[in-house]
């Protein structure tokens, strides 16, 4: 239930403010004080080493000496590294604490500047609302801004403040955006971001409001969780009808969006894809997206990649050309290990239209060294005399 | 003469700032927020809209809030 702030209940909520604000400075000197507790104990451990150190070169005890300078080793670089933080502890900027009377002005500024503020005493929320928003001719609605006093000072809460939409008109797409910058009650504040920490840190919650307002009352098209102009869902690219949140499918290849009938998914990479980019493979009849299809090297009919790096397109079983070409190659490694074998010269290359050349004499001679040719010469007998002859 | 200036603007901050006296605040205004337009802040002095031509006083507070400042999906 929420309350008018008027008399003495604005002194308490002034006051709750103040206290948090206070809060936040003791955990400043609280984080120094354990930083700089945990650099002095660092130091007596190596005092300790210090001591004992002594007592090993004194009586020569050279073994027991070698780890404590390994012990006095990781002792550096932890105290490097405790100097930093303690360090980094102890300059922090100095928080100043607005006196209650400060406070209290603040609190009737903003009673001016909206109208009104708001107070939910059971969760210490002080809240104002703005007047109803309406972006590039998008009605938003109007929004509470609550800021949850018991967070100024306690930074394991979530977020200090919400963004709670009074007569919420989200996106179609995504029910939790009730406005360009805000998703599930949170802003993101955007160039705002440091003002409001600023603000909030000084005890000036009337700047405060008036930051967050500012940033409500505007649009940045390009980091917006949703655009205004896809506010009320898309158009399905093919069938033109609306469609918004779940119901949107995006094509990787085409780069539009679709509705869940006229979209499926690539039986490959399971990328979700228009019907209308959605290929099927006449090798396999898997349906696929483009990015999955390519074109045969041989034949230049499109087929899925899979069965391209399997070979299993159509043309290299109707092609007998293409299989005496694959054996052709084959052949002709087996001869290039030969020659390294057997220091013998065997003529062969590659003609201007990739056809193997070889000379019969090389492919004899290779035969016979290898046993008589009993693995090769009945393979091919009938391409030995295709192949062109060398001069 | 001496003021305190709070500007909302950027990373905010609250300062004194030494200004000249008779220094108005549409003067003021461009002395601390250059390439700006006064139009697009809500000034308050003293917590108080005030006109252009206000005279700033010793003490005063001046308060500067960008109406015009774009939120972020990272914030």
């Amino acid at each position: 239930m929420e309350d008018e702030l008027s008399g003495r209940r604005l002194w308490q909520v002034a006051g709750a403010i103040r206290d948090q604000l206070h809060a936040v400075r003791m955990n400043r000197f609280r984080d120094a004080q354990s930083q700089v507790q945990s650099l002095s104990s660092d130091m007596a451990e190596l005092e300790s080493v210090r001591r004992k150190l002594n007592l090993c070169v004194a009586r020569g005890w050279a073994a027991a000496a070698g780890s404590l300078m390994e012990q006095a080793t990781r002792l550096f670089r932890t105290l490097n590294y405790g100097s930093l933080e303690a360090e980094k502890a102890v300059g922090k900027p100095e928080v100043t604490v607005p006196n209650i009377r400060d406070i209290l002005e603040e609190l009737q500024q903003a009673e001016e500047e909206f109208e009104g503020l708001r107070y939910y005493p059971e969760d210490q929320i002080l809240a104002i609302v703005t007047d109803g928003i309406e972006l590039e001719g998008v009605y938003l609605g109007d929004f509470e801004v609550q800021l949850h006093i018991p967070a100024l000072g306690d930074p394991s809460f979530r977020s200090i403040y919400r963004i709670v939409a009074l007569d919420p008109h989200p996106s179609v797409r995504n029910e939790a955006v009730t406005h360009p910058h805000v998703n599930e009650e949170r802003l993101c504040a955007g160039d705002a971001g440091a003002a409001i920490d600023a603000a909030l840190a000084g005890g000036r919650v009337c700047d405060f409001f008036m930051l967050v307002r500012s940033v409500l009352t505007n649009y940045n098209r390009d980091s917006a969780y949703v655009t205004l102009e896809d506010w009320d869902g898309v158009t399905c690219h093919d069938c033109g009808s609306v469609i918004g949140g779940d119901d949107t499918y995006y094509c990787t290849s085409c780069d539009y969006e679709f509705c869940g009938e006229c979209s499926s998914c690539c039986d490959h990479c399971d990328e979700s894809t228009c019907l209308g980019c959605m290929e099927t493979c006449r090798v396999c009849e898997d349906h696929v997206c483009s990015g999955c299809m390519t074109t045969c090297p041989e034949c230049g009919e499109r087929l899925c990649r899979r069965c391209r790096e399997e070979a299993r397109c159509p043309c290299l079983d109707e092609d007998p050309e293409n299989e005496n070409e694959e054996e052709t190659h084959d052949n002709d490694s087996d001869r290039t290990e030969s020659t390294a074998e057997g220091g013998e010269t065997i003529s062969a290359g590659i003609n201007a239209h990739g056809d193997a050349q070889e000379t019969p004499a090389a492919v004899g001679a290779e035969a016979a060294e290898e046993g008589g040719g009993e693995d090769r010469a009945p393979v091919h007998p009938d391409r030995l005399g295709e192949a062109a002859v060398l001069p | 003469m001496r003021i305190l200036f709070i500007n909302n603007d950027g990373g905010g901050y609250a300062d004194y700032a030494e200004v000249a006296p008779g220094t108005t605040v549409d003067k003021f205004f461009s002395q601390q927020i250059a390439g700006g337009k006064s139009e697009d802040y809500l000034i308050r002095v003293n917590r108080q809209p005030v006109p252009r031509d206000y005279v700033l006083q010793e003490g005063d507070r001046v308060t500067m809030t960008p109406t015009k400042i774009e939120g972020a999906v990272t914030a």
